[in-house]
């Protein structure tokens, strides 16, 4: 954290990467480096000791040579000669990496105005339905989220900085296996706020013993920001059910919307009376297969959201569209990518690739155009569980594969992977389907919902033979997929 | 009741299968859905309620029933 900021101070672009696992890199973590510092060129690449070791025996001598520890770069500073500079607001803070665990992912540039703008917007909407300002109402920020994510970014470190709150940040794996100490913390230290993806509740929620629950005092917790992935009303009625025994309200739950490419928010509900939802309109249901859609809120301070067809027509309430917002949050682009950020723009609106619909001023976010899936609040692209599919499953007799998600089960978002196959042995095809499901298991941590085994030529394509992962969906979810493994 | 006995109460409170259910090949997360956020939950678990260390570079490959029985194996014939 103190690199990152220094590097703030120096103008020198931070990128936080996500940590390695407990031993160092594997093969897959540094796969995913030499992708990043080949989009991002970096001068310098500053980790812990065990990362570095691990980059020295494993990467390539043009990743190993500019990787370094904190403790290098601060022996490699001058004390004298510091000046604070001046800073332009509009220029790039820092990038934040968004997109999937393998692969190159793209480097959301942050300047300093957009993010002191959607910090300032998110502390006035967490205030909105408070006694008084979100200043007045709340002392600290317990976190337990990471840096190189833009709810842990900007949500909690920055947050606390540029409005002054306290903030307590426990590392993400403590809070993962002991998600006690996190709720802990924000019933101990006063008037608190946090903020976290949908499945961090519902892990809360399943873990916590009763007897660990009944040393609970959650009264002073003000906010709960739940976003960065599907938002289910399941989810937050069975953390009010489980919690509110110990002082826990349910009109603390705030859901809220937002990507990196806006910083980080850009609705939240101002109401403070828990999830609300409207019917998913006819046909929209069958994006994720969801029927009730819990409403992410409304437009923060200074920024703007509307909804539009594929012929960029601006659509009514109730209306499904692809969501584009404008305002003081926005990116300056994507880093070393000027065409992928061209195509994100129409009209000075930013095209979320998100669908929804607007209804009294609120958004309710029904599904996706992009090609992503969120699990974890971390997200997940189709072709690398695809990738995986291929591999493990079926070998040479496996053709194409799509993956998508779909909202079946109460939590969020759940895999479905469909691989064409010329097997017709039964015994052949639940090897091919174990194999996958295995695979998926081992390489992502990760249940996948379903595995179809359908014939050659089902998974639709484009003339160009690009998947048609939504109109696959679609075809599931009606039951229209033929499977080879139930004849 | 031994180690490896008990550890298996603690993964089918956590992942809601039977004990029965959890042999020896069963894949953590493939067949019992035990993701990263309830692997960290699962290996802490154990470790407390057991008085046993399982070292973070073998927390990795823990992949199925059999690899935590095996672990536990280990602890149980040094201890």
């Amino acid at each position: 954290m103190d690199a990152w900021l220094g590097a703030l101070f120096l103008s020198a672009l931070p990128v936080a990467v996500a940590p390695a696992g407990l031993m160092g890199l594997d093969e897959q973590s540094m796969a995913r480096l030499v992708s990043i510092v080949e989009r991002v060129e970096p001068r310098s690449i500053v980790c812990g000791q065990r990362s570095r070791k691990s980059i020295r025996d494993g990467a390539r001598p043009e990743v190993s040579e500019i990787t370094i520890t904190p403790e290098d770069l601060r022996n490699g500073l001058r004390a004298s000669g510091f000046r604070m500079p001046k800073g332009d607001r509009e220029e790039t803070a820092y990038l934040q990496l968004t997109s999937g665990s393998t692969g190159a992912p793209r480097a959301v540039m942050v300047s300093h105005r957009a993010a002191i703008q959607n910090v300032l917007a998110l502390d006035d909407a967490i205030g909105s339905p408070l006694p008084g300002s979100a200043q007045e109402s709340i002392d600290t920020i317990i976190s337990w989220l990471p840096q190189h994510h833009d709810m842990g970014l900007i949500g909690c470190l920055c947050y606390s900085f540029i409005c002054g709150y306290e903030l307590v940040m426990l590392p993400p794996q403590a809070f993962l296996a002991r998600p006690r100490l996190w709720l802990e913390h924000l019933g101990r230290a006063g008037r608190t706020m946090a903020g976290s993806p949908s499945f961090a509740y519902q892990h809360c929620t399943d873990r916590l013993k009763d007897g660990e629950i009944e040393q609970l005092d959650l009264a002073g917790w003000q906010a709960a920001m739940i976003g960065a992935e599907m938002v289910r009303t399941e989810v937050v009625e069975g953390f009010v059910d489980r919690f509110e025994g110990c002082g826990f309200r349910r009109g603390t739950f705030r859901p809220c919307y937002g990507l990196a490419e806006a910083s980080l928010v850009v609705t939240m509900d101002r109401f403070g009376e828990g999830s609300r939802t409207r019917p998913a309109p006819a046909g929209s249901g069958a994006e994720f297969g969801l029927s009730e859609i819990v409403s992410s809120g409304a437009p923060v301070m200074e920024t703007e959201v509307r909804t539009t067809a594929p012929d960029a027509r601006v659509l009514a309430d109730g209306e499904v569209g692809e969501i584009r917002i404008k305002g003081e949050g926005l990116f300056n682009g994507y880093y070393n990518q000027p065409e992928a950020t061209a195509r994100c723009f129409q009209d000075g609106w930013l095209r979320s690739g998100d669908l929804g619909f607007l209804f009294e001023g609120e958004l309710y976010v029904t599904g996706r155009l992009k090609d992503l899936l969120i699990i974890h609040g971390q997200n997940l692209m189709p072709h690398e569980l695809e990738r995986v599919a291929k591999s493990f499953g079926g070998g040479p007799s496996t053709h194409r594969t799509g993956a998508f998600s779909i909202a079946r089960g109460a939590e969020g978002e759940e895999i479905v992977l469909v691989s064409e196959v010329a097997e017709r042995d039964p015994e052949a095809l639940a090897a091919i389907e174990r194999a996958v499901r295995v695979g998926v298991g081992r390489t992502f941590s990760l249940a996948v919902a379903d595995v179809l085994l359908v014939p050659p030529g089902t998974i639709p394509v484009t003339t160009s033979g690009k998947i048609r992962r939504r109109q696959l969906r679609e075809s599931y979810l009606e039951g229209r997929l033929r499977r080879m493994d139930r004849g | 009741m031994n180690l490896e006995q008990e550890a298996l109460e603690i993964i089918s409170e956590i992942c809601g299968a039977e004990v029965s259910a959890l042999q020896p090949d069963t894949e953590l997360a493939a067949d019992l859905g035990i993701d990263s956020p309830k692997a960290l939950y699962m290996v802490v678990e154990i470790e407390d309620r057991l008085q046993v260390e399982i070292p973070d570079d073998q927390v990795q490959d823990l992949k199925t029933i059999g690899d935590v029985l095996a672990i536990l194996r280990e602890q149980e014939s040094s201890s």
